[in-house]
């Protein structure tokens, strides 16, 4: 087996020194049977000695190659003719057939040698094809478990690593463009502005003649058109089987290249498609949302304008008092625009602090005071709960969304409770309960999308609060979500793991 | 109410809209209004006119209000109250420190805006001198140390007491955290906030009647405290 790695590893320097190695073995073998067997060669005839040497030949042709073989074949020749054949220590034979024996030895060892020589050869070479289809086999198995490009990236520099020893660089082609983007895969070490330039001029013109020696570029190609350039670092030569097994590899790498590029293709076609879908809801329901307090207040304001109305007090109240609910509104959406837009830039700095959890809540509470005057509030807060780590403005805009969903949607008179509180040792738990209607079970999760409107509902909020509160939460790693209760109405809860 | 007549107040706000509506309201209350649409005009109006109170927009064009009210304070007490934006915590703290008395967030009733005015100018006149307050159920006597619950004496510990004196000497005006720690532990170690809240949440479980919606004592979330004054803040 160690004889096996070493050819494998082929290198012409590694078979000389083992075929050198093999032979002194080989010498040695020899002069020991000899040695062993001269003193006793009276007693079991010289021509039984001439069937042991025949045998070792046999049995060493089983081990070492062809050439060592030949060595142990005329080495016999001349040992059994020299020491054994009488007259002894001359190389002159007087029987017959000793002479016939002598030969006759020589030629069975020469073929017996030559041809389990050819069978282990052959016997290797179906060894090292196996391995080979096994290794390209793997290197399949890996790259196909990887589906996005940087994911087969990382497995084919692995792969690469390790079964060739060869360090890579990929440079793929720009989406429309027919020419290299300069967002590099794999080693970025392998990168310089000059290897760059070469495989450009590669990808770019396909008979380019490469003169950098230290990195080696080759077209990742698929059926007609290229998809990128890979650059290889090798510390040392191939042979053609490796270096076939690395092209094969190479193309299996392109074929996975080509795969997850395209998914990435589909995947920026959905998304756009629905960004677009999107954008349309977003634009109706804003609009929509922007224009009836707009009407209102206009409306309003004509109304006020009106003569009639000057001399009649309560109509002006109340005319006041749509104003103000209007311009409440407005507020409201403006407000929750900016929110998402702030939640949505990605460029958001949390300003966390430690906060007293009820303080948080009575916080939101007070805020929705003159809203939530027709309904029975509930608050139930755990003793001893333990501070939470938030940015107080943020959370509290959760809080208020959530509360002031459940206000829109419950009945005058009905009730809402808020419990905070801790399950399981470490589940930080908020509660927020409504005697409303409830929704549809499918309608649960899809509560927290923009602007998703429960069939049948009366319109009361912007759409986007509840949206919103689930950011807000899940940026501060919690979760949240919905579910009817037993009896009518629903909850939200937001979780978090304080372990 | 003490009679405003002879209360000066100064607008500085680059919209004339805003002026317009804050000068009719103000002078519906019996303030005499000045106005000015930015910073350099302001203070050339604070030392010419010499108002009672400022009302400075955060936002200014050129020079912003904050800078303004830095130049102001490097030779002016009066009172300051400072018209903001949402979501703009950082700002509110930096104006508070900065010297400015209060703040109000955009878009404001009048109400709240009145209230504040006058919570300020109580302050800066020292209208206030009076050792004795009742806020609601809660009355305290600075003099003797009693703080009493609907005519009942509660016990504050030591800290306790020194953050509700604190705050009813300031009735009605926000005082942020680092404001708060200051007066009472000597230094801004940013540790005793969290000590702050602890005690906080105890003071209340002792003066309000639902602790859970604190009615007294107000949380201005990310910037301090505040106690409601008793001089119709409540208008919402």
């Amino acid at each position: 087996m160690v004889l096996q790695m070493k050819i494998n590893n082929n290198n012409n320097k590694a078979i000389l020194r083992t075929g050198f190695f093999e032979i002194i073995i080989v010498f040695f073998i020899v002069i020991f049977i000899a040695i062993v067997c001269f003193p006793i060669k009276t007693s079991i005839g010289y021509q039984t000695v001439g069937l042991i040497f025949l045998m070792s030949v046999a049995i060493m042709s089983l081990f070492v190659g062809r050439t060592a073989v030949l060595f142990a074949a005329i080495m016999n020749f001349v040992v059994w003719n020299y020491f054994f054949i009488p007259p002894l220590f001359t190389f002159h034979i007087d029987n017959f057939h000793d002479v016939i024996a002598l030969f006759a030895n020589l030629v069975v060892a020469i073929v017996g040698g030559v041809l389990i020589t050819k069978i282990r050869k052959k016997q290797e070479i179906l060894i090292k094809s196996q391995e080979k289809i096994s290794l390209l086999y793997s290197l399949l198995e890996s790259l196909n478990n990887a589906t996005t490009v940087n994911e087969i990236v990382n497995k084919a520099q692995y792969e690469l690593v390790k079964n060739f020893s060869v360090e890579a660089i990929i440079y793929l082609k720009e989406k429309q463009l027919n020419k290299l983007s300069d967002a590099l895969y794999g080693n970025s070490e392998l990168h310089s502005e000059q290897g760059f330039k070469i495989a450009s001029n590669l990808f770019e013109n396909s008979n380019f003649i490469q003169s950098n020696v230290e990195v080696q570029y080759e077209r990742l190609t698929l059926a007609q058109s290229s998809i990128g350039i890979i650059g290889l670092k090798s510390s040392q030569n191939f042979d053609t089987d490796k270096s076939n097994l690395l092209k094969s590899f190479i193309v299996q790498i392109s074929l996975a290249l080509n795969r997850a590029i395209n998914i990435d293709i589909e995947k920026e076609n959905q998304i756009y498609m629905e960004s677009q879908k999107l954008f349309q809801t977003v634009l109706n329901s804003v609009s929509h949302e922007l224009k009836t307090p707009i009407a209102i207040i206009t409306t309003a304001i004509s109304n006020l304008n009106d003569e009639k109305t000057s001399s009649n007090p309560e109509l002006r109240r109340q005319i006041c008092e749509d104003l103000n609910s209007a311009a409440k509104r407005l507020n409201t959406l403006v407000d929750h625009i900016l929110d998402m837009a702030k939640l949505e830039s990605g460029y958001l700095k949390l300003n966390l602090q430690l906060c007293d959890v009820g303080d948080i809540v009575g916080i939101a509470i007070n805020e929705l005071k003159s809203e939530m005057q027709n309904h029975k509030i509930n608050v139930n807060i755990q003793d001893n709960l333990p501070l939470l780590k938030v940015d107080i403005n943020l959370f509290k805009q959760a809080l208020i969304n959530i509360l002031h969903n459940a206000i829109i949607y419950t009945p005058v008179g009905g009730e809402i409770s808020i419990s905070v509180y801790i399950q399981d040792n470490d589940l930080l738990i908020f509660e927020f309960s409504d005697t409303g209607t409830g929704v549809p079970e499918e309608s649960l999760l899809k509560l927290f999308e923009k602007f998703y409107r429960v069939q049948g509902l009366k319109s009361g909020g912007t759409g986007l609060g509840l949206a919103i509160a689930k950011t807000i939460v899940e940026i501060h790693k919690g979760t949240i979500f919905a579910k009817n209760r037993e009896s009518a109405g629903l909850s939200v809860l937001i979780i978090f793991n304080l372990a | 109410m003490e009679n405003h007549s002879k209360y000066k107040i100064l607008i500085i706000d680059d919209e004339p809209q805003i002026r317009r509506l804050l000068k009719m309201t103000l002078e519906l209350n019996n303030y005499k209004v000045f106005e000015a649409e930015n910073g350099k005009d302001g203070l050339l109006s604070v030392a010419m006119n010499h108002p009672d109170i400022i009302l400075l927009d955060i936002g200014l064009p050129v020079t912003d209000g904050l800078t303004i009210l830095k130049q102001l304070r490097e030779w002016s007490k009066i009172p300051v109250i400072m018209l903001t934006v949402q979501n703009s915590e950082n700002t509110k703290i930096e104006a508070l420190d900065s010297g400015a008395d209060d703040y109000v967030t955009k878009p404001f009733n009048t109400g709240e805006l009145l209230a504040r005015i006058r919570v300020a100018i109580r302050h800066s006149l020292k209208l206030d001198e009076a050792p004795q307050f009742s806020f609601g159920q809660l009355f305290i006597d600075l003099n003797l140390r009693v703080v009493k619950i609907d005519g009942e004496d509660i016990k504050l510990t030591a800290t306790e007491y020194s953050i509700l004196s604190l705050l009813v000497r300031n009735a009605g005006k926000v005082l942020t955290h680092n404001y708060i720690i200051k007066e009472i532990w000597g230094t801004p170690y940013s540790d005793n906030s969290q000590i702050l809240r602890v005690h906080i949440a105890q003071l209340r479980k002792k003066i309000e009647k639902n602790p859970a919606i604190p009615e007294l004592l107000i949380t201005e979330p990310a910037i301090g405290y505040r106690l409601k004054g008793n001089n119709g803040s409540e208008t919402n």
